[in-house]
């Protein structure tokens, strides 16, 4: 679109607020004066595995002074498929490709021009960048049969957006509110949902780690996606099942909601995650935000 | 071929004088040694037509008509593109083969003029079949003299590759030869020779063009219009060139001439309609309409079905309604829904009606505000406005306010339907106002949103979109968000007017966006649901239906509701974009759902008011009415409110 062309005029008379009540409007909320967003990961090994094949990324930028632009912020958790031999390359070609799209359709046109004209839709950009991991990845003639989990955050002006395949979470902590945004495409979370397993069955369950869809391994992907509006300050966890897995909702919720700070958070989440055996690779991208 | 005051007139034939001094041919002139000037037809503003006698045969008299248009350009180079432009169309009419349509033989260019070579009519033209008698054309001669200019047209509407359009149909350009056959003659071949600086000088004197065209755009709606137009001339006398434009809806062609059947009225006025699209599209359509009319006597569903555009606005037909209030029940759809009450007015509502404080305001197409009793449905009072009412009214204080296709807003006292004030734009108004801060928004087809201050009924600000605006404003604390006809969503600024944002769809965005949990939600022509950041307007998501969205999205505990033209209605969850359920009418979808405990309700073309579950999108009860229902329905307290094409304002129990 030509910006010069449609740029609208306005033929003013009268302003219908006044300068002066609009000062007094504007001072009367108390709105932190920038927006932010601060982040901490972890990407540990654990405490039995050689290898880690979780793969974890994090972008975030902000402007200051007369450049404004929306608060941006990317976050990145994949799991590479334990027992598959190329598990860590799934899981680090998976973050680096989704990542790519996002910031080439997103983060860059951001950049050249703040227009919002004839710009692809946000959850279509997220869905097409789990996508891309996904062709990148999978290979119908390699026998390496490779897979990975893919979380992918957004926070975008106020929003969140979130594609997701597999069983690392993104949860949101806001007014006290702990919850997971994502589903797990597991076995063991499919096998509750139809109810063949009660919650107490399932952390006991022996295939706790099958997954129903992960990014790589079939010709077909079904990608979930989500967007919801953030609350004015809360808190985000992404991680893999290294964390979740093992530690419990409720004390997961206990360590997010200490008022401290996100590296003081992130280390007793892995730590935690740890005392509970360390039997996996432990992510933990941490986000906290304020607008 | 464009109208000039007679004051212009004489300066460009100075103009044209100072370039070639013989300006007038003179008889015995004669023209590539073959066309030797008996004397002069007509003259008009770019062209002249004379009376030849072809000399190619020397022992007869054979006459014939030559065109004569002056190349108005000095510049060799547009000078060279005048001239090809007349000669590909000269050799356009030439292929040409109706009866109606007189022969080209040749042509050619002389200096700074070219000629057009034509079979010469015998007979006279309307114009002067209106000088010459004082009678009114009835419906016989009216469809007759109708039938056979739409058969010509509609041969030129039909050519291949494109449609011709002749683009300049009035009384004077057509003739009845001595046979007492239509010819139309004086093809809008001229306009190759306007030079821009005379086009718009067509304004405000050719009372048979319609609007469009005087912004450059020719189909075939527009011949529709004209041909409209010279027979309103026709059969009322009322002369369009002396009446302020576009005012056919006010000089009800039945009030002067009894003869002419509702049903051809109503044909003409469809032709009338200032929204091209609202018209017949072409001839050959007008002229199936006309021929029905001659075969049979329609009934006035017929009629209605006949005359009935195929979007959601069209002119009012004039009529003067007469208040009827039915209050026995009324004739009930397959399921089990009876009307509490339906009030009738003259003509179709299109519209959602507004309740408050036990009275029912609602516009028809019948020009008219209405207030109705809530309980009873009996007539309190009604205003008139001079066209055709598509917007719903809007409640403020003791006022109602209402837009109208004449090309006011109106404030309407409550109590007693006498008008406060009213603030006039340049262009019909569809879109709906709102109130907030004392102010009322509104958008118009003159292409400005307009904030006027809700007491006084002065401007307080205006913005221009560059394009109609039809669809009806969000307000929020801080902004105004609305779609336009040339497809984009506008962001501004409540207290300025001043543009926060606007993102582009691919077509018009007519229906009105609703913003929650801070995205616009809205739907496009486009065929797509856009949902976009309230704050940047970025796309979030959108959702495709099959075919363009008029309807207006209703957002409910997290899902969007919204019809569309491919006939259903979409439940879409607000967050992912993705469908919940979708329920299949058996029409377009045009009307916005309006929800009520948990079931939602809608109107559909096909006739019905749905009422289906919130949560399943299952049928709970339709009602069916004799008419199109393209307007909202309206709920208080367990009741439905809504208007249909078949004339009714209908009361029905949730």
């Amino acid at each position: 679109m030509d910006n010069e062309l449609h740029a609208p005029t306005e033929i003013q008379t009268s302003p219908l607020v006044t300068t002066e009540e609009k000062t007094q409007i504007e001072t009367a909320v108390s709105v932190p004066s920038v927006p932010y967003l601060h982040v901490v990961q972890r990407c540990d090994v654990g405490a039995v595995r050689q290898r880690n094949e979780d793969s974890s990324l994090i972008f975030s930028s902000e402007t200051g002074g007369h450049f404004q632009m929306m608060p941006f912020g990317l976050y990145v958790v994949a799991d590479g498929m334990g027992g598959h031999e190329n598990g860590h390359m799934a899981s680090r070609i998976a973050s680096r490709m989704a990542a790519r799209h996002i910031l080439n359709h997103i983060y860059l046109p951001l950049l050249q021009d703040d227009s919002a004209a004839n710009q692809e839709p946000i959850q279509e950009v997220m869905e097409t960048a789990v996508l891309a991991a996904h062709k990148a990845i999978y290979d119908p003639e390699s026998i390496s049969d490779s897979g990975t989990t893919l979380s992918v955050a957004l926070i975008l002006s106020r929003r969140l957006y979130v594609a997701h395949v597999g069983d690392s979470r993104v949860y949101l902590l806001a007014d006290d509110k702990f919850e997971a945004i994502t589903n797990d495409h597991s076995l063991v979370q499919h096998l509750q949902d139809v109810g063949d397993l009660t919650p107490e069955q399932a952390a006991a369950y022996q295939y706790r780690n099958v997954l129903l869809r992960a990014v790589g391994q079939t010709e077909e992907l079904e990608i979930d996606t989500y967007t919801r509006r953030l609350p004015q300050s809360g808190r985000l966890l992404l991680c893999s099942d290294g964390l979740c897995g093992f530690v419990p909702d409720p004390v997961i919720q206990k360590i997010m909601q200490q008022k401290v700070p996100l590296e003081k958070i992130a280390d007793k989440l892995v730590a935690t995650a740890m005392n509970a055996g360390g039997y996996d690779n432990i992510t933990a991208i941490v986000v906290e935000f304020a607008f | 071929m464009g109208r000039l005051t007679t004051r212009q007139l004489s300066r460009k034939r100075d103009r044209q004088n100072r370039f070639n001094p013989r300006a007038e041919l003179q008889p015995g002139d004669m023209l590539q040694e073959r066309y030797r000037v008996v004397g002069m037809l007509g003259i008009g503003g770019m062209s002249s037509v004379y009376q030849a006698r072809d000399m190619r045969f020397p022992t007869v008299t054979k006459l014939c008509a030559v065109k004569e248009m002056v190349i108005a350009t000095s510049d060799p180079q547009l000078r060279q593109l005048t001239i090809k432009s007349f000669e590909r169309e000269a050799s356009m009419l030439a292929m040409l083969d109706h009866p109606a349509i007189p022969d080209v033989s040749d042509y050619f260019t002389e200096g700074n003029r070219s000629y057009l070579v034509q079979e010469l009519i015998r007979g006279k033209n309307l114009q002067e079949w209106l000088e010459e008698n004082d009678t009114l054309v009835d419906q016989d001669l009216a469809l007759d003299w109708a039938l056979q200019v739409c058969e010509a047209l509609a041969y030129l509407h039909n050519q291949k590759p494109q449609p011709i359009v002749f683009r300049d149909l009035k009384p004077s350009n057509i003739m009845l030869d001595q046979y007492n056959r239509i010819r139309l003659i004086d093809f809008g071949i001229a306009k190759i020779f306007e030079a821009e600086e005379n086009r718009g000088t067509m304004i405000g004197t050719e009372g048979y063009s319609p609007p469009e065209q005087y912004r450059g755009e020719a189909t075939p709606a527009v011949d529709v219009y004209a041909l409209g137009a010279t027979l309103h001339h026709l059969m009322t006398r009322q002369d369009p060139r002396l009446e302020p434009p576009f005012t056919f809806g006010e000089r009800p062609i039945r009030a002067v001439n009894p003869t002419i059947s509702p049903a051809l009225e109503a044909i003409v006025m469809r032709c009338l309609s200032y929204n091209p699209n609202d018209r017949f599209p072409d001839a050959t359509a007008l002229k199936e309409a006309l021929e029905l009319i001659t075969q049979t006597s329609p009934s006035r569903v017929e009629i209605e079905q006949l005359v009935a555009p195929p979007t959601a606005v069209s002119a009012p037909t004039g009529h003067h309604p007469t208040i009827t209030a039915v209050t026995t029940a009324i004739q009930v759809g397959a399921t089990k829904a009876e009307a509490i009450w339906a009030f009738r007015c003259e003509d179709e509502i299109r519209s959602k009606p507004t309740i408050m404080s036990g009275r029912v305001f609602v516009g028809a197409y019948d020009n008219n505000l209405y207030a109705v009793s809530s309980d009873k449905g009996e007539f309190l009072w009604k205003y008139p406005t001079l066209d055709g009412i598509a917007s719903t009214p809007c409640i403020y204080d003791d006022l109602v306010l209402i837009t109208s296709s004449d090309r006011h807003l109106y404030a309407i006292r409550q109590h007693d339907g006498d008008i406060k004030w009213r603030f006039p734009t340049d262009g019909a108004i569809y879109s709906s106002p709102s109130v907030r801060f004392d102010h009322v928004f509104f958008g118009s087809d003159d292409g400005y949103f307009y904030a006027v201050n809700a007491k006084r009924g002065k401007l307080a600000w205006k913005t221009n979109a560059y394009s109609p605006i039809r669809s009806s404003p969000f307000l929020t604390e801080e902004r105004v968000y609305f779609g336009t006809e040339g497809g984009y969503i506008y962001c501004l600024e409540i207290s300025t007017g001043k543009t926060k944002w606007h993102t582009q769809a691919k077509r018009a965005i007519t229906s009105s966006p609703i913003v929650a949990d801070d995205i616009v939600f809205v739907g496009s022509l486009d065929a797509t649901v856009y949902a976009l950041d309230a704050g940047s307007g970025w796309a979030i998501w959108r959702f495709r239906a099959r075919r363009p969205i008029i309807s207006s999205p209703l957002v409910h505990e997290g899902v969007v509701y919204i019809g569309s033209s491919d006939n259903n209605l979409y439940a879409i969850d607000m967050d992912t974009g993705r469908q919940v359920w979708v329920y299949e009418a058996g029409g377009q979808i045009a009307s916005s759902p309006a929800i009520w405990n948990d079931a939602i309700y809608f109107g559909s073309a096909d006739g019905n008011i749905y009422s289906l579950t919130l949560k399943r999108g299952e049928l709970r009860w339709r009602f069916e009415t004799e008419g199109r229902v393209i307007g909202a329905p309206t709920i208080v307290d367990g009741v439905v409110y809504v208007g249909s094409t078949d004339h009714n304002l209908y009361a029905l129990p949730a």
